[in-house]
């Protein structure tokens, strides 16, 4: 009877897990993954938040200067407030909104000096999105990240603060944070996004953006630079403008693997130079995988193409074509409450494209990052982290500490950056 | 520009092509729809596991809760129309489906099988009944009871079951639901 019931029990109880899974990707939109949802009744709001408090130890090359000297220790908070609201209509129809309201300032403003201690507490919006959904699949539209950030498989940011995605640029300033493109960094810039239903384990999506612009303005004082439309100015601009991405991904599992990959494609026009030459069209190759067994997540992605680090435009400079060329890799494993993992990336592009007059190019820009933490899950909602990543930027040519080229004679002056961040704290979520 | 045009072609001509063939099948209505919560959130909130309100996503302000819960968000309180400890009630379910289900009490935290005669062994027939004691998830929040039966001619009649049996289920059971709370926290 015994071995009845308990072989009969492991048969059940493998296939409730294996369906586990399917029932995760219940039908809750906005929802955390978690179990299936049953029903969509009427309209829903919900209030969720966020909150992390961390200290940070961090050393920086170029840090002590005659301007000043940085101490290495910090305590920093953050905190997130989310408002969402969903809704089915009587024709099936689902629709939603998205707000997130954060204390984040610095990251998503634009950078005009560096970080004021007077306003990086305010609160702004980082994604502010509204989405109708149905048969043929959704469609968003607002400040949200493109179907690359959407759709993207072989990111590994499931522990710590997010590997190499985390938190430890909070703690780095200037020339010492990189470009390693991860997938959620070409913004939030209001945009319109389609995505697909799933086909045999395959969907695709599509967005287009007029340019990086976010929130509800132009931002135009003038018809200057600030103008979210600016299309032409002297000298032009490295900035984005009529951005397409499309993402093909697939999802599916074979005897208890989990696989994921993706294939896609990111292109995007550059303000125009109206006196010279303008930067040349973005076109960039998309590509990652993941696989999942046994409590390890390991994938990888590869971004290249015609561009520079950062998802940017490439100057037109004579003689300079290099490529961008971004590998990222990572693996984590998960033990029941406790999550460890490891991110390394390296992003090879042509960097600094602005030489003094006279002088050669610049080298091409090395980015590497290596990020190693874990995550204790104390309780739901409640987690205690600890990370330590290394940053390496090097650019021949290139001074890190001016953040400009150097002259000939000085040539190989600053040329290498090295940043250190070690970051331990707790992070709550309701 | 021609040259820019050809290599956009040459890196997205797959995914145009694919795309569109997809795009062809989304027309037709033929796809499984693709929930929010299968795009990656990249805001820090996503990144913590379960939530300090026990709620899915948030705290509800306004309108019908429509998540339908869950032992993975709500924690040991419970989901929406559970009266007792959700990782046990679903765990008691999972544990026990080899029976045939005769009733469920969820407000109550009874289960109850209908009799099951394994093929190996026609002649007996077991039954189960759980119980599951409260809200909180602890060792001896559930008891299950096992009934058997031997077919003596030609009608069935009650015989002595192990007592190991139900303290065998109420062990998986258990583990079932520590498995359940460990998938909850990790997502």
């Amino acid at each position: 009877m015994r071995k009845i019931l308990l072989g009969t029990t492991a048969v059940v109880g493998a296939l409730v897990m294996a369906s586990t899974g399917a029932m995760a990707q219940g039908a809750d939109p906005f929802r955390a993954a978690g179990p299936a949802m049953t029903s969509h009744r009427d309209l829903e709001v919900r209030l969720g938040g966020f909150f992390r408090a961390y200290y940070t130890n961090t050393t920086q090359d170029f840090s002590n200067t005659a301007a000043g000297n940085l101490g290495k220790s910090d305590f920093q908070q953050e905190t997130e407030i989310h408002v969402v609201a969903n809704g089915k209509a009587a024709n099936g129809l689902r629709y939603g909104v998205a707000i997130e309201i954060q204390n984040d300032n610095f990251r998503e403003a634009i950078s005009s000096g560096g970080r004021n201690t007077n306003t990086k507490t305010q609160l702004d919006l980082d994604e502010a999105w509204g989405y109708v959904a149905g048969e043929f699949g959704q469609i968003r539209f607002g400040d949200e990240d493109n179907v690359y950030g959407l759709m993207g498989q072989g990111y590994i940011a499931n522990f710590a603060s997010g590997g190499l995605d985390g938190d430890f640029y909070d703690s780095l300033y200037g020339q010492g944070r990189p470009s390693l493109n991860m997938q959620s960094d070409a913004g939030d810039n209001t945009k319109v996004i389609y995505m697909s239903p799933q086909f045999a384990g395959f969907d695709f999506g599509a967005s287009f953006a007029f340019n990086q612009g976010e929130g509800p303005e132009a931002g135009c004082g003038t018809t200057g630079t600030g103008c979210d439309r600016l299309g032409s100015v002297p000298g032009g601009l490295i900035r984005r403008r009529n951005e397409v991405t499309a993402m093909l991904r697939y999802r599916g599992s074979f005897s208890g693997v989990g696989i994921g990959a993706h294939v896609g494609y990111m292109g995007a026009d550059a303000v125009k130079n109206t006196t010279g030459l303008s930067p040349e069209r973005m076109n960039l190759g998309l590509a990652g995988i993941q696989f999942t067994a046994f409590g390890f997540l390991v994938g990888g992605q590869y971004v290249f193409g015609d561009g520079n680090n950062g998802f940017s435009p490439r100057a037109d400079v004579a003689g300079d074509k290099r490529q961008m060329n971004s590998f990222f890799t990572g693996v984590s494993y998960t033990y029941g409450d406790i999550t460890v993992g490891a991110d390394y990336a390296e992003v090879r592009s042509a960097g600094n494209q602005s030489t003094l007059a006279g002088n050669p190019l610049t080298g091409s820009r090395t980015e590497k990052g290596f990020n190693v933490g874990g995550t204790y899950r104390i309780a739901p909602g409640i987690e205690y982290i600890a990370e330590y990543t290394f940053i390496k930027r090097e650019e021949a040519g290139y001074n890190f500490s001016t953040g400009a080229a150097n002259a000939a004679a000085q040539r190989n002056v600053g040329n290498s950056l090295d940043a250190n961040v070690f970051l331990t704290g707790f992070r709550f979520a309701f | 520009m021609l040259k820019h045009r050809a290599r956009v072609l040459q890196i997205a001509r797959p995914v145009i092509a694919s795309s569109l063939m997809l795009l062809a099948l989304a027309a037709c209505g033929k796809g499984r729809i693709v929930e929010n919560d299968e795009y990656l959130n990249d805001s820090r909130r996503a990144r913590v596991g379960g939530r300090l309100s026990g709620e899915q996503d948030g705290l509800l302000i306004m309108g019908t809760d429509r998540s339908g819960g869950g032992a993975g968000g709500r924690g040991a309180a419970g989901e929406a129309g559970l009266g007792v400890n959700a990782y046990l009630w679903r765990a008691t379910l999972d544990t026990l489906s080899f029976l045939p289900l005769s009733s469920a009490d969820p407000f109550g935290g009874v289960i109850i099988t209908d009799w099951y005669a394994p093929p190996a062994t026609p002649n007996e027939r077991f039954r189960a009944t759980a119980y599951i004691m409260g809200r909180q998830l602890r060792s001896d929040g559930v008891r299950i009871s096992v009934f058997r039966q031997e077919l003596r001619g030609g009608t069935w009649s009650d015989a002595p079951v192990v007592q190991a049996t139900a303290t065998d289920l109420e062990n998986q059971v258990l583990t079932r639901a520590r498995e359940l709370r460990s998938q909850s926290a990790a997502r």
